[in-house]
């Protein structure tokens, strides 16, 4: 916690492209954000938004060859990823930075055992002995509360249940004590019970190791519960900037207002018509002109349909692309 | 009115993308096209004939001896008739003068190597090998399309019988489909050629018999899937039967391996009456065929190469085409490549 | 007489193996599930993955065979009923699947889609199904002029009014929803659920309304059934289930959801354990497992669902040994 102010994790400007068959399209359009030490970031958005391929640009796992990254810095700590080989980035990858995917059951290798994987990875980063990587592994499958780890390093991913595999895979990602995990939609594909259990894990496993955190979720919820910073995407930018408590607290962005008042809650009264955000999330193929967001903002002002707003700060260290706070 | 869906549009678009294959199908469009009008090729009969103020076509019409002032009633010798013509009366002959069953009557020797006369060379029966090539390959094509029209029409029907009722009728199909398919057929075609010598048509048939069995695997797995869909369930919940869905959702979703399926299938039927001819199994002499060819080809190897050489590489381009085809529409239709 | 009735309906699909497909099990997906939705009225399935609810769903529409027990559909027995009474019966039924995207031909164009009801019904001719399609989408808020498009020309929210014009086509009684609005984004989520509210107090709609999310369905259902494991566990008003739980699983179910406050981290209560595989259910109460207040008769004996008499004036089912 000493470092607690140093920036483990510095994005400036970055662009991201990506070739797709209907046309060039722009999913990661001049984003800036920073993670600190022991920080945990949520990044919310739609589908379409960006949110995946900003991580995917950090780990520089792009779709080959269709992505690139063609403006922006990325820095770890002090070096620029941008400018790393490949195989600077190996190591960079799963030792220093983590991942975790949606689908716990496509990220595993269905032919493996679970101990096996895990084992590898551990071997792959630190040139165990066998007998010491399996050690570990059994180590790992404990810290994410896998019960009888044991027998369960034996087992192949499709005998695991969904909860299971994604905390086999937290395991996996926490295998070399990354600094920052990269958790994208960790727990959409699960059960609200389970998905509850796996944030309660991530959250100890923050409190126990100390990483950091980039949360990628479309829940609203998730993030106010699990992060304490968090930035709103929207058609590839970045459209607010706040603390997790500011942010839920008095949303700036008409978007995130939007977001927050459409989502249903247990102590609403029933029988009320919901807020509702007018049209359409917009395809990255056709982002709108001026703010992306003006056809279906509320407060849509003239200027809004001609130039995009930048990130204004706002008192309480955030920003948000609004032409309203000008 | 019958309009492409946009995934069809699309689909097109990748397969223009992919240039071998577009390419190969030009190519391929212009070798049937070509084939498909061997008679204004290649014919011994001039394709217009001007006599004493009269147009005459013989390639299109029989006309007999006495309409050009001769006393046979048998069609003429056009080539010996036109030697005695006398201006203004003409003759516009095809390219290459020689028709699919006549022989060169002016060199000594069969087999003849390749001359100004003959571009590759005669066959053992003196005739023209260019000639024989492009009416064999369209014996070939014709013969691989209907063998292949054929086989798509049992392979859906069976393939389409076990993939509606699924469960035992489908089990049980499977196999005796199975047994059917590790039936020789090759060998049973033999005999059935050596026993009946069948015409073209039964030929086509019996082949046909044979070559639609990978096609019915990967339709039934197709409509099985397809019927899992979501959308069948949605049609079912509407009050649409059982019949009425497979007709109206799983078959028009099932049909991509049809197609993705149907140049590698003509491309069998090529290759499999070549085989036949070769053997002397396939269509009855005198009509042309490339395996015919290679036989003489192969019984005359050392004096008469361009027999072997020719025909072979004719064989090998259509083959080599269809593939590139087949290998496009594969790609276009794959979902997995964006 | 109530639009529909369920008693003891139980779904169990057998699960083949072995060289010779022998039966070698039995998923438990519905068990023994009863209740009655009137006229006009929304009741809410909730439950986790594999709680069954989307198989009861479909079983009460017959999309899946072979049932046990009687569904009644305006006192007609649906399980015991022939295909041609069954074709006309399903006129007044209708569904809305989860997946936008699966659950239209893709090869079929926007008006077709929306017509085909009627088609298969053989209402109206060419020309009056056009203008109707027309109509239903411009109900359901699609622009008219794209009915010759094609459903991947659309969002996933537009595809899925696209499917709620095709349910109320034929103006039936009763809809089931299938979690409509968990394949979709945020912000058109609540979309989706006004315009379904919409309909349904404009078209005096029963509906079955599918969802894991509690309080998606708290928002527009009357009642709340929440599934465990095939059965129903606890049965009321949706004000009462939901402020008043009594089923530890619904408590825990309602805890679980994310809200959207920070600070509100620490009350959450979490359960051990996995959702059990609806292949081999646990003996007794299914939810004992996880249970924080298990007792020895939870392991033993399934709770029936009972009546709760603590609110009279509300009548709230839960089965639980506990209550």
């Amino acid at each position: 916690m000493k470092e607690q102010s140093r920036l483990l994790l510095q994005v400036d400007s970055l662009k991201t492209i990506l070739e797709t068959e209907d046309g060039v399209i722009t999913p990661v359009n001049d984003v800036s954000f920073s993670i600190k030490y022991g920080q945990a970031l949520g990044v919310v958005g739609e589908s379409g938004c960006g949110k995946s391929m900003t991580a995917l640009s950090i780990m520089r796992l792009l779709p080959h060859p269709y992505g690139k990254i063609t403006a922006g810095s990325i820095y770890w700590q002090d070096d620029n990823l941008l400018e790393r080989s490949e195989d600077a980035m190996l190591k960079i990858r799963g030792k220093q930075i983590g991942m975790i995917f949606q689908e716990p059951m496509t990220a595993l290798n269905p032919v493996f055992t679970i101990g096996n994987q895990i084992c590898e990875t551990i071997r792959f980063h630190q040139k165990n002995s066998k007998e010491e990587s399996r050690k570990k592994a059994l180590e790992l499958l404990n810290l994410v509360s896998i019960p009888d780890a044991e027998m369960r390093m034996n087992d192949y991913p499709h005998q695991l249940s969904g909860g299971m595999r994604q905390r086999v895979m937290i395991a996996i990602a926490l295998s070399c004590r990354p600094q920052l995990l990269i958790a994208d939609e960790p727990t959409t594909a699960l059960d609200v019970t389970i998905q509850a259990q796996i944030l309660d894990l991530i959250q100890n496993l923050r409190d126990e190791i100390g990483m950091s955190l980039m949360l990628i979720t479309h829940d609203l919820g998730v993030i106010a519960e699990t992060c304490d910073e968090a930035i709103v995407m929207y058609a590839g930018k970045i459209v607010e900037k706040s603390s997790v408590a500011l942010l839920f607290e008095s949303p700036k962005h008409p978007y995130t207002e939007g977001l927050l008042k459409s989502i249903p809650l247990m102590e609403d009264k029933a029988k009320n018509t919901l807020h509702t955000i007018e049209g359409l999330v917009p395809s990255l193929h056709q982002v709108p002109q001026g703010c992306a967001f003006h056809d279906r903002c509320p407060d849509r002002m003239e200027q809004c349909r001609e130039n995009p707003p930048s990130l204004i700060a706002l008192p309480g260290e955030r920003a948000v692309a609004c032409f309203k706070y000008e | 009115m019958f309009s492409f869906s946009p995934i069809t549009l699309k689909r097109f678009k990748k397969f223009k993308k992919i240039r071998r294959s577009w390419v190969s199908l030009w190519i391929f469009g212009l070798l049937i096209f070509v084939s498909a009008s061997a008679e204004l090729i290649a014919n011994n009969k001039p394709l217009l004939i001007a006599y004493q103020g009269k147009y005459y076509f013989p390639v299109f019409q029989v006309y007999r001896g006495t309409d050009f002032g001769k006393k046979s009633k048998l069609p003429p010798n056009y080539k010996r008739l036109v030697k005695s013509f006398n201006p203004p009366d003409f003759a516009i002959f095809p390219p290459i003068r020689w028709g699919s069953n006549e022989s060169n009557r002016e060199v000594l020797l069969y087999p003849s190597q390749p001359t100004f006369e003959n571009l590759l060379g005669t066959d053992t029966s003196g005739r023209d090998v260019l000639t024989r090539m492009l009416y064999g390959i369209r014996v070939s094509m014709s013969f691989a399309f209907i063998n292949c029209f054929f086989a798509v029409m049992i392979g859906i029907l069976i393939g389409g019988i076990q993939g509606f009722f699924g469960g035992k009728i489908d089990i049980i199909g499977q196999r005796v489909v199975e047994v059917w398919g590790t039936m020789p057929y090759f060998f049973v075609l033999i005999l059935l050629g050596s026993l009946f010598e069948p015409g073209f048509l039964v030929l086509t048939l019996m082949s046909g018999v044979f070559s639609w069995i990978g096609l019915s695997y990967y339709f039934r797995a197709e409509c099985l899937k397809v019927k899992q869909g979501e959308f069948i369930l949605a049609a079912t919940a509407l009050g649409s039967g059982k019949l009425r869905n497979f007709f109206t959702h799983v078959i028009p979703n099932s049909l991509t391996p049809v197609i993705t399926f149907t140049p590698f299938i003509i491309a069998g039927g090529v290759l499999l009456l070549t085989s036949l001819d070769f053997l002397g199994y396939g269509v009855q002499p005198p009509t042309a065929s490339l395996g015919e060819l290679l036989r003489m080809g192969q019984q005359n190897f050392e004096n008469a190469w361009w027999l072997v050489v020719f025909p072979f590489a004719l064989l090998v381009i259509s083959l080599l085409l269809l593939n590139f085809i087949g290998e496009g529409v594969r790609n276009a239709f794959d979902p997995r490549k964006g | 007489m109530p639009l529909l009735e369920l008693e003891n309906v139980t779904k169990h699909f057998p699960v083949f193996g072995g060289v010779f497909r022998r039966m070698v099990g039995k998923v438990h997906a519905v068990t023994e599930v009863s209740f009655s939705l009137e006229k006009g009225e929304t009741l809410g399935l909730v439950g986790e993955s594999g709680s069954g609810k989307s198989t009861l769903g479909r079983s009460i529409l017959r999309l899946s065979d072979p049932i046990s027990g009687s569904i009644r559909f305006e006192g007609k027995d649906l399980v015991s009923m022939g295909a041609r009474e069954l074709k006309h019966t399903r006129q007044h039924m209708q569904m809305i699947f989860q997946d936008p995207f699966s659950s239209v031909d893709p090869r079929m164009t926007v008006g077709s889609i929306v017509e085909e009801p009627l088609r298969i019904h053989g209402i109206g001719n060419n020309e009056t199904r056009r203008e109707k399609a027309a109509e239903l989408l411009e109900k359901v808020g699609i622009q008219p002029e794209s009915i010759r498009q094609y459903p991947h020309e659309f969002s996933g929210g537009q595809r899925q009014r696209i499917g709620i014009a095709r349910a109320i086509a034929l103006k039936p009684k009763l809809i089931i929803a299938d979690e409509p609005v968990s394949a979709l984004d945020v912000s058109i989520q609540s979309q989706i659920l006004n315009l379904l509210k919409e309909i349904r107090e404009e078209m005096n709609l029963a509906c079955i309304f599918i969802a894991h999310n509690m309080a998606v369905v708290k928002h527009i259902s009357d009642r709340i059934a929440v599934m465990y494991a095939g059965r129903i566990v606890e049965l009321g008003e949706s004000e009462s289930v939901c402020q008043d739980p009594r089923h530890p699983y619904t408590k825990a179910l309602i805890s679980s959801i994310p809200v959207p406050r920070p600070g509100k981290k620490n009350k959450k209560q979490i359960l051990q354990g996995d959702v059990p595989s609806p292949l081999n259910p646990p003996r007794g109460c299914a939810f004992h497992l996880r249970c924080p207040h298990v007792e020895e008769i939870c392991k033993r004996e399934i709770p029936p669902l009972n009546e709760n008499k603590v609110h009279p004036e509300k009548p709230h089912w839960v089965a639980c040994h506990l209550q």
